[in-house]
């Protein structure tokens, strides 16, 4: 009874410690996502001012390519929604993890008050 | 608190602390960097050609010449880069340098919030060490002791109360309840009662002028007895029976009318109820005695052997017995005995009665005027207790079963409200007092 227990809690926070790692691991990225998210809308204001005719080029790998300021606007516009949007998904994401994850913290509690009793009775019977 | 506890809480708040400070000092690097880069940007494009080492590899160096001195590619973000003149550049620059000073301004207001937290924790620390002047006040709370001691509590309460209700019961009722009755409104409306009363009984009191000697003693021991209650009245009296010609009393009634004063002090608003005596004083200069009549009953409490043996009202406590507790509740109410009180002949019959003495109020809780007087108008007023017929002008003599509910003996007429002669004979009191009324006009 005790090791059934036992095995149980051991299961339960297994699943619960690799919830926590996701949600870790979704909320790293959305940090991420926000620092890019910040980095283009500067860029974008700096385009902005940027008047007519300056050259804007785009750092692909090793070399420079020159682009055209119109299209830089408008590139950097789509970089800015797509970041925003991505960060959208994974603050959902983050919070249904953070979800299983109390759920899976609450079974754990049970668990364990129920092996902690278990123990008590096996002390009291021994 | 468990000190393990705290010191893991100043951890914490050291780390973020020392986080803060990291990122402010790099929010600084970051600040001089851009400075000397405006600098070098200012001074660019004041030569065509700058001769310049030019590094190579690590270790070594060539000369060499910057050219384009005006051409600076800026990095935007995100691998974009733009052409731009050294002074735009510059102008780039100093915006940068903008943004890092907001940062930094978060940065240490963040600071500021986390450097007290620390404080406190640290603080709270010394205090648990003791090391302060301040020293914390620990309440142990142990469940299982508060309970045991809620148990012992509700026992002596209750064991309080008993013995409260017993010494009640085996004193003076009347003077435990009106202890109990400490409201205010009661106690002035039974003043205004007395006060009636008063008036009515010194109009007959000139008609009955012997009585008030042995009214006077006997008042006197009643406000002994009844200090609490009869103060108001008592006060009143004292005053009068400085007036009287009984001498016997002056001193009595002062005493125990200071006593009242002082006892009942926290009772009554003592003042108003002086100036009100003295008022009625001023008025009429006339003694203001007690009559109790009483009536002829079997007394039917035995703790008052006075009482039991001549009927007669030897102290408040004797008109309570008259009265049955119960009976003043249940069977006759307030204005029943008012009506009661009502009959002409019942408060001046009193004289036959050997100990009687004819009261010039009402019983119970109805201090009407004797009904010759003509304050027969008033309503009855029903003092909220019984035990609070001091004055009742008729000793009711009243048995248990209310049956010898009597009015003071008349003899010459007994109108006695007391509907029930025998208790199989029961008449509504008004229905008594009624005939009575006709009886005796």
């Amino acid at each position: 009874m005790a090791e059934g227990a036992q095995k149980r809690l051991q299961s339960e926070l297994d699943k619960f410690q690799a919830v926590q790692k996701d949600v870790a691991k979704h909320v790293g990225l959305r940090q991420q996502l926000e620092g890019q998210l910040s980095e283009n809308s500067l860029v974008k204001e700096e385009l902005d001012r940027l008047q007519e005719g300056a050259g804007v080029f785009k750092m692909v790998g090793p070399a420079l390519i020159k682009q055209d300021l119109k299209e830089a606007k408008q590139n950097v516009q789509k970089r800015i929604d797509y970041i925003n949007g991505e960060l959208k998904r994974h603050e959902k994401l983050i919070k249904d993890l953070e979800k299983t994850a109390d759920s899976h913290r609450e079974t754990l509690n049970k668990l364990q008050q129920q092996f902690q009793q278990a123990q008590v009775k096996a002390a009291a019977k021994a | 608190m468990d000190p393990q506890h705290l010191s893991r809480l100043q951890e914490e708040q050291a780390k973020a602390v020392r986080d803060t400070e990291h990122q402010i000092k790099q929010m600084e690097e970051y600040k001089s960097d851009y400075k000397t880069l405006k600098e070098r940007l200012r001074t660019l494009p004041d030569e065509l050609t700058h001769d310049v080492m030019v590094p190579f590899g690590k270790f070594a160096f060539m000369p060499g010449k910057l050219v384009h001195t005006n051409e600076i590619l800026v990095l935007l973000g995100d691998n974009w880069f733009v052409e731009q003149s050294a002074k735009q550049a510059e102008e780039i620059a100093q915006r940068r340098i903008e943004e890092l000073n907001k940062q930094l301004n978060k940065l240490c207001a963040q600071k500021k919030l986390l450097e007290p937290r620390l404080e406190f924790t640290s603080d709270f620390q010394n205090h648990i060490k003791g090391q302060t002047g301040v020293k914390e006040i620990v309440e142990e709370y142990d469940a299982e002791k508060e309970r045991l001691w809620d148990e012992q509590h509700k026992k002596n309460v209750r064991k309080q109360r008993e013995a409260a209700r017993v010494t009640q019961e085996t004193y003076q009722p009347d003077k435990m309840e009106t202890k109990n009755q400490n409201c205010d409104s009661d106690l002035w409306a039974r003043l205004d009662a007395l006060e009636k009363e008063e008036t009515e009984r010194r109009e007959l009191e000139r008609g009955d002028s012997d009585k008030e000697e042995n009214e006077m003693d006997k008042m006197s021991l009643a406000r002994e007895d009844r200090l609490q209650y009869e103060t108001p009245l008592d006060r009143y009296r004292s005053k009068s029976d400085s007036d009287d010609d009984d001498d016997d009393n002056d001193g009595v009634g002062t005493e125990d009318a200071s006593d009242d004063v002082e006892e009942d002090s926290d009772c009554y608003s003592t003042s108003d109820e002086c100036e009100f005596a003295v008022g009625k004083d001023s008025k009429r200069p006339v003694v203001k005695t007690i009559r109790f009549t009483h009536t002829d009953t079997p007394s039917y409490q035995t703790t008052k052997s006075s009482y039991d043996e001549d009927k007669t009202i030897q102290s408040p406590a004797d008109i309570y017995k008259l009265y049955s507790p119960a009976s003043i509740l249940k069977k006759t109410g307030p204005s029943q005995r008012g009506k009661l009180n009502q009959k002409k002949g019942s408060v001046k019959v009193d004289t036959e009665q050997a100990p009687s003495k004819s009261v010039g109020f009402s019983s119970d809780g109805d201090f009407r005027p004797q009904t010759k007087l003509p304050c027969a108008a008033d309503p009855p007023r029903t003092v909220p207790t019984s035990s609070l017929k001091a004055f009742s002008g008729t000793v009711l003599e009243t048995s248990q079963d209310e049956q010898s509910m009597v009015m003071g003996p008349k003899p010459d007429g007994n109108h006695n409200v007391n509907p029930t002669e025998e208790p199989p004979k029961r008449m509504s009191k008004f229905k008594a007092s009624r005939m009575a009324k006709q009886g005796f006009s």
